[in-house]
């Protein structure tokens, strides 16, 4: 076997299985998924009823406590465990809220010292009759509690996405690989005007086969993920205009292709459309839905990669899941690239 | 074969979301995760085949020279 | 420069002979007017700039299909011995650049005329027209290029020239929007630098590409 031929497809294959190992396998953060009532009023008891996803709260001591945006909390008076996924805590809420309005929002916490702490932010709305900052800070304890933290292997947990979380290794790598396939063949493009080589212009073509079968698959499994985290299967969102679009200008690419039948020909005016069609490609991914509000992360004052959405449990397993993409990305029009060199060999006799 | 493949994939989301909404959201939707994966499989495979077909035309051709 | 010039006025006489097609032009944006007008009823900023966008898409469809159709087909051979092709290039580029500021005035006239309801700053609407005309008729000449090379199909130009015009032409719709509100250019600059910045790739590429395309 020729290890200098097979070494990246190889690492490819194990890159994949790592992603589809360590990405399905391991488990989310223990959170809160819902808590009912979610409206009470200042200076009266509340029974909170928390539903925790992935918790073993039989297993641990919990706390309960309610915090608001200033970091000021109340502790739970008695919590009831009623089984792993369901708590019953008892709060004494005082009269006075540390806030100026007489509604606002606070976050629930519950730590555990099984399952470590988890919040779910801005579910409670609380109502004061009369408003008394200076006594509320009396009432409230302003130092932050010992929460338990537990520094396990696992994935966050998101309120909406629950698991589907795991979507941004295969999603999200998609693009990316097809990102670099294009690239590709631009280069490969720019290299066959140089050099006059048709080699070239084979393997431009099969990259961008290939990058518009990923950019196909991606818009397929993004729209399977929005079905069921922003509720449709195709939203006005801009980021996924966009990709159709570049979708269709790759198509009018291999259309371009299909309508001249010499050879040379089709090779130097389908290049030049490629490093046409991927400059036009830059703005209308990169730059546009950066200017408009977008559901996509990194948009419209959504947090991008590398703040919040993207911790380091998650890169563990991203980067290499966009690596093994390209790599199998390049795998596929590597395969491509060789079919069409045979092909042009048996059509033209003079080669043999 | 690539014909039934594609009408597959073209009523693909109608055949869930009539049947399986549910499914879909259950278990902390794990089964869109799944879903994803199947649709990157089914794609890439389909795409081998075509690929596969080439290559026998290929194979038909050489062989007939 | 001269020669340039030159070729600028020989196409500028050949439209002025073929007047006919022109006036077909100016038939079909006051129809299309009309009817807006007609059937629209009263309508918003939105729908008013994404329908004057689209007119004026349309209409560069009918002139991308015309700028290269004679020279490649009738004078093709006697003419690249007479002038440098990128000059060719140039010229054209300078004559659409002109014919689609024309067109973009005469359709914000008809529209403003017919479609009261908004009132337009036109320094600004110009300034927006002058830029974003630079990288349309730049992409409109490179398509048409291809495509006499290819098919020299209306058809085929279409699918050429649609996906990508559509950056600089949705930026231009959203900065348009910006206009109509009655923004000053000051705070749509952000727009409007990044339209300047795709007609200058797209002006740098078509002129490094064109002696490739043409190398025969």
């Amino acid at each position: 076997m020729n290890l200098s031929y097979w070494w990246w497809k190889i690492l490819g294959v194990l890159l994949f299985t790592y992603v589809l190992t360590r990405g399905l396998l391991t488990p989310l953060k223990p959170g809160i998924e819902d808590v009912s009532p979610n409206r009470a009023q200042a200076g009266k008891s509340l029974s909170l009823n928390i539903i925790g996803y992935n918790t073993n709260y039989t297993k641990g001591k919990n706390t309960v406590y309610i915090k608001n945006i200033d970091s000021f909390y109340i502790t739970s008076q008695a919590v009831q465990v009623i089984d792993d996924q369901r708590l019953n805590a008892q709060f004494s809420i005082p009269l006075f809220l540390p806030t100026k309005q007489s509604l606002s929002q606070f976050s629930i916490i519950v730590s555990s010292n099984f399952d470590g702490t988890s919040i779910i932010p801005s579910k409670l709305i609380l109502h004061q009759d009369s408003i008394n900052q200076e006594q509320a800070q009396l009432l409230w304890l302003s130092s932050k509690p010992n929460f338990t933290i537990i520094n396990k292997y696992h994935f966050p947990y998101r309120n909406i996405l629950y698991e589907t979380i795991r979507n941004t290794f295969f999603h999200v790598s998609l693009w990316f690989a097809m990102f670099a396939l294009l690239a590709a063949s631009v280069f490969n493009s720019i290299q066959f005007l140089r050099k006059n080589d048709l080699n070239y212009d084979f393997k431009a073509n099969a990259q961008v086969r290939t990058g518009i079968l990923f950019g196909i698959l991606g818009l397929l499994t993004g729209s399977l993920w929005a079905k069921y985290t922003w509720g449709s299967w195709w939203t006005n969102d801009i980021k996924l205009n966009m990709a159709a679009l570049s979708m269709l200008i790759y198509m009018s690419y291999l259309i371009i292709r299909a309508g001249i039948e010499d050879l040379d020909k089709r090779a130097r005016i389908s290049a030049s459309y490629n490093v046409f069609a991927l400059v036009a490609i830059i703005p209308l991914i990169f730059i546009l839905p950066r200017l408009m509000d977008s559901l996509h992360p990194g948009n419209g004052g959504n947090p991008a990669f590398g703040s919040e959405d993207m911790d380091n449990a998650l890169r563990l397993v991203f980067y290499p899941a966009v690596i093994s993409f390209i790599l199998l990305g390049f795998w596929i029009a590597d395969l491509v690239f060789r079919i069409q060199v045979l092909e042009n060999k048996t059509e033209d006799p003079n080669n043999y | 074969m690539i014909r039934i493949l594609a009408l597959f994939l073209l009523f693909f989301p109608s055949i869930i979301s009539a049947e399986s909404t549910d499914i879909m959201r259950s278990s902390g939707k794990i089964n869109v995760v799944y879903g994803v994966i199947l649709i990157i499989f089914v794609g890439i495979v389909f795409y081998l085949i075509q690929l596969d077909k080439k290559i026998i035309k290929l194979e038909k051709k050489v062989n007939n020279v | 420069m001269n020669e340039l010039l030159a070729l600028w006025r020989r196409d500028l006489l050949n439209e002025w002979r073929n007047f006919y097609q022109l006036g077909g032009l100016l038939a079909f944006l006051s129809g299309v007017c009309y009817l807006i007008y007609f059937f629209g009823g009263k309508i918003d900023l939105q729908e008013w700039s994404l329908l004057y966008w689209l007119t004026y898409l349309f209409l560069s469809f009918f002139i991308g299909a015309r700028v290269y159709e004679d020279d490649h087909t009738k004078y093709r051979f006697f003419f690249h011995q007479l002038v440098h092709p990128q000059n060719l290039f140039l010229s054209k580029l300078i004559y659409v650049f002109c014919f689609l500021l024309l067109i973009n005035l005469i359709s914000l006239f008809l529209f403003t005329l017919f479609i009261p309801v908004i009132h337009v700053d036109w320094m600004n609407w110009m300034i927006l027209c002058l830029i974003l005309n630079i990288g349309m008729s730049n992409l409109i000449c490179f398509s048409s290029l291809l495509n006499t090379n290819i098919q020299n199909s209306t058809l085929f130009l279409t699918i050429l020239i649609l996906p990508l015009s559509f950056p600089l032409l949705g930026v231009a719709y959203s900065a348009s929007i910006g206009i109509l509100e009655g923004q000053s250019i000051v705070s749509n600059i952000s727009k409007f630098q990044l339209i300047l910045g795709i007609d200058l790739i797209t002006f740098a590429l078509a002129i490094v590409l064109l002696p490739q395309l043409l190398r025969n």
